[in-house]
């Protein structure tokens, strides 16, 4: 796969800041250096800055009863009498929208589809169940202000404040604002809101490192169990790894990992590998060799790249002597 | 080329052998014979992840296969599914012939199949196997270039004089010159030990290097160490190199003849501060090396202990005078040691229980735990997590990235870590304690009573503008925040509960929390042993 290739593939997640630290860097660079990407990366964020300054959408009522009707679930029947419903909106704002979204979809997929085609071996789906959210953490909401109680609880922090009329003939209007409050999410280690929250808080560089340490430690102590262990905390716990400038935080990381059932080994295990191989910390280096120790003792035949990097770090002269002893002891484990 | 009576004697031995570990079960077991073309000057190629090699260089063009596939299973149904999915592929041409197995990657719980070769090909061709495991991987009476590659089993050379390069994981490596060496070899193995014997008037360059093992002849070689390495010559100096390369085991230089107990060391001395030096190997200075484990393992030591090694783990339950350890790379752990206690590792965890002297603990990677350090001391490690339970002296610790815990001090406490958290509890007895606290990207934790006083200096370096990154539970302390280039610095000074000694807490992209709290102080048991 050429760079350009790679590179376009990548920009729809350099957009929505998906990439890792280290591959934003390489696409960042490429994009610098190459005038067909420059022109491709401008248009792509000029198509994502115009749906930007579309306005938030609510889901219609209509369509959003039609979904729950589907799920077979009820609305509620009685409604607030000041609700009332949602203007339509000019139907140019929807054919940009929809421009917007075809543009960025096709252009992923146009992307994808010039290096291998995306194959994916069909399975049976089956809904259970489907329980609306009661409340979604997101960046931005827009909410009726017959869902809010009117009553505000204690002295919440509110900036940012804009008055909007965006229809001065009708006579509903909006206040915009940035509210810090603080929330406490209660649950059980393994509802997935719980798991989302941590994988977020510990991926989530923006951040300052205080949140990601302590979401890592906690992890340690809630996740590392058979019982609790799930597979999104293993990767954001990898995603660390490979990713934290901070030597501890990664120290954390790597030393959780190792902790996890070797059933999580999927994802975790190359990032392990890649640690080990280049991790300028020895102490993450020293754990993660016994991380793959683990996983090798732990059963099965350990995949070839396992096997040559361990194999390498035992010789390799200039590493640590406890590591390359501990790679020559985790090598001895193999049977097979 | 026809099979001769050796192949086929092969074949039933082999059978023989794989029938004989197999559990209870079904047993299939398939013997291919056959003749393929392949030029005198051709070379061979062979991947077998599983089972037995033996390549006979022969004279003449033409390659003989026998190949015997043998499965194990629980039942009829598994064995022939084992049979099935194991295959010999036979590819290339007269110029280059491959031969596969073809086997599932990941091994089957209701059966094991493998196949075990012995080929015969012109012994100027070149080989190259890859294989995975086997009880023997034996090549013979080869001119060409061999190359081995294996994770587990022994690899036997016999007569090969062709440049060769065998590269093992945890088998031992066994090469057998009844004339001298006519080319480079490069013997290499990371757990097991090389064997390598040639006839006692032999010229060649021999470099030895083994990290855990040791280096040992029965013929007389010269040469010097430099680190691990032994670069030597047998009788006149040139001739070609070989080179035994073990991480953990022993390799050997022997004369035909002779047997391995018979071999004496290659000493290496050891020097502390500059790692191994070179000592000269000739003939007088040739000398076993001293008798002792690399790896010290005792209950108890009445007096002193002091022990160096290049390579090697101390567990120790109780020193009752002394400590002085220092170890290449290895973990240190002692649980009692009634004096001084001086320990060094070039890497690998610390686990120290009861020092009642004064401490001086370094690694330079891994963890420390420090269960009571009573008069204080200094614990650093390259990387890795520091973790003090108890300390009575002044305490310096350092870190170049990992936490630093401290969970009872009781005594001034300077804690220093390129990366990582800092917490420390102040012993809930003292009044006032001075604390230095620095971590270049981390939080700070400083844990004490309602009563305990000081004067505070706090420093957050920090990119988000709002961050409320200084919290105290005891009144006192003003907080100014001001931006320094693109970064905001808040700084928090003042005096808690009246004032005492200096607390100066400094964090980089980090928060800082003084908090109280009622915990009761550790106690201590005091030491049964003489002092």
């Amino acid at each position: 796969m050429s760079e350009c290739n790679l590179t376009a593939e990548r920009m729809p997640q350099l957009l929505v800041e998906a990439l890792s630290y280290h591959d934003r860097e390489i696409t960042h660079r490429h994009i610098e250096s190459c005038s067909v990407c420059t022109t491709e990366w401008r248009s792509l964020k000029e198509t994502w800055s115009l749906l930007g300054e579309l306005p938030e959408a609510e889901v219609p009522s209509r369509v959003r009863q039609r979904l729950m009707a589907a799920a077979g679930l009820t609305p509620p029947s009685i409604l607030p009498g000041n609700v009332l419903s949602f203007r339509q909106r000019p139907a140019f704002r929807y054919v940009a929208q929809a421009a917007a979204v075809v543009l960025l979809v096709g252009g992923s997929w146009f992307a994808g589809h010039r290096s291998a085609p995306l194959q994916i071996a069909p399975s049976q789906a089956t809904i259970n169940s489907v329980t609306p959210a009661q409340f979604a953490i997101a960046e931005s909401r827009v909410i009726p202000a017959a869902q809010i109680s009117p009553v505000i609880q204690g002295r919440p922090n509110i900036e940012n404040v804009r008055f909007v009329d965006n229809n001065p003939a009708d006579s509903e209007v909006a206040v915009s604002f940035d509210i810090k409050s603080h929330m406490t999410v209660t649950g059980q280690p393994g509802d997935k809101t719980m798991v989302r929250l941590l994988t977020y808080v510990m991926e989530n560089e923006d951040h300052m490192t205080p949140s990601r340490s302590r979401a890592i430690d906690w992890v340690r102590q809630a996740y590392t169990d058979r019982g609790a262990a799930d597979p999104e905390i293993a990767a954001a716990l990898a995603n660390v790894l490979r990713n934290d400038t901070h030597e501890g935080v990664r120290i954390k990381a790597v030393e959780t990992l190792k902790a996890l059932p070797p059933a999580f080994s999927g994802e975790t295990r190359l990032a392990l590998i890649q640690a080990l191989k280049s991790d300028p910390n020895p102490a993450v280096r020293i754990k993660a060799v016994e991380a793959l120790a683990n996983l090798v003792q732990g059963g099965g035949r350990p995949d070839q790249v396992t096997v040559d990097t361990l194999r390498q770090k035992a010789s390799q002269d200039d590493e640590n002597l406890y590591v390359r002893v501990k790679a020559a002891e985790a090598l001895r484990k193999l049977t097979q | 080329m026809t099979m001769s009576i050796r192949s086929v004697a092969f074949a039933v031995l082999v059978t023989l052998l794989a029938v004989a570990p197999a559990r209870a079960g079904v047993t299939s077991t398939e013997t291919f014979i056959q003749e393929f073309p392949l030029d005198i000057g051709g070379s061979f190629w062979l991947d077998d992840p599983l089972g037995n090699v033996e390549i006979i260089g022969v004279d003449g063009p033409g390659m003989v296969v026998t190949a015997v596939k043998i499965t194990n299973g629980t039942d009829k149904g598994s064995v022939d599914e084992g049979r099935k999915v194991t295959q010999v592929a036979v590819g290339g041409d007269s110029r280059q012939r491959e031969i596969r197995t073809i086997s599932p990657d990941a091994s089957h719980p209701r059966w094991i199949s493998y196949v075990s070769y012995s080929i015969r090909v012109p012994r100027t061709v070149h080989v190259t196997l890859n294989v995975g495991t086997a009880d023997v991987v034996r090549v013979v009476n080869i001119t060409g270039n061999v190359i081995v590659k294996n994770v587990n089993g022994l690899v036997r050379l016999e007569s090969i004089s062709g440049a060769t390069t065998v590269d093992t994981i945890n088998g031992n490596i066994s090469a057998d010159f009844p004339n001298n060496p006519g080319a480079n070899f490069d013997l290499i193995t990371v757990n097991g030990q090389v064997e390598v014997r040639v006839p006692q008037d032999a010229n060649f360059q021999w470099v030895a290097n083994t990290l855990r093992g040791e280096i040992l002849t029965t013929l007389p070689v010269r040469g010097t160490f430099t680190g691990t390495v032994f670069r030597g010559n047998l009788n006149s100096p040139g001739g070609p190199t070989i080179t035994t390369a073990t991480l953990m085991g022993r390799a050997y230089l022997l004369r035909n003849g002779s047997r391995t107990s018979e071999a004496t060391s290659i000493s290496v001395q050891q020097n502390i501060q500059g790692g191994v030096t070179g000592k000269n190997a000739s003939n007088r200075e040739l000398s076993p090396r001293p008798p002792g484990p690399e790896t010290i393992q005792t209950p108890l030591v009445q007096g002193n202990l002091r022990f160096n090694t290049t390579l090697g783990n101390v567990l120790v339950g109780e020193i009752r005078g002394e400590a002085h350890i220092n170890t290449g790379a290895g973990e240190v752990a002692l649980q009692t040691v009634f004096g001084k206690c001086d320990v060094s590792s070039g890497g690998g965890p610390l686990d120290l229980g009861e020092i009642y002297g004064d401490l001086v603990a370094r690694t330079s990677a891994g963890d420390v735990l420090v269960r009571a350090a009573r008069e204080g001391g200094y614990v650093y490690t390259g990387g890795g997590i520091i973790r003090v339970v108890y300390t009575g002296g002044p305490l310096r610790l350092e870190s170049g990235g990992g936490d630093i815990l401290v969970r009872q001090a009781s005594a001034p406490v300077s804690a220093d870590t390129r990366s990582g958290d800092i917490s420390i509890t102040l012993d809930p007895r003292f009044k006032t304690q001075k604390v230095d606290a620095k971590t270049s990207g981390g939080n700070i934790t400083l844990k004490v009573s309602p009563t305990f006083g000081a004067t505070v200096e706090a420093n957050v370096t920090t990119s988000s503008d709002n961050a409320n990154a200084i919290t105290s539970d005891l009144p006192g302390l003003v907080i100014v925040r001001e931006q320094v280039g693109k970064r905001m610095r808040i700084k928090a000074t003042g005096k808690i509960n009246g004032g005492g000694e200096k607390i100066t807490l400094n964090s980089e992209d980090g928060d800082i929390h003084i908090v109280t709290q009622t915990a009761p102080p550790i106690t201590l048991m005091e030491p049964n042993g003489a002092r």
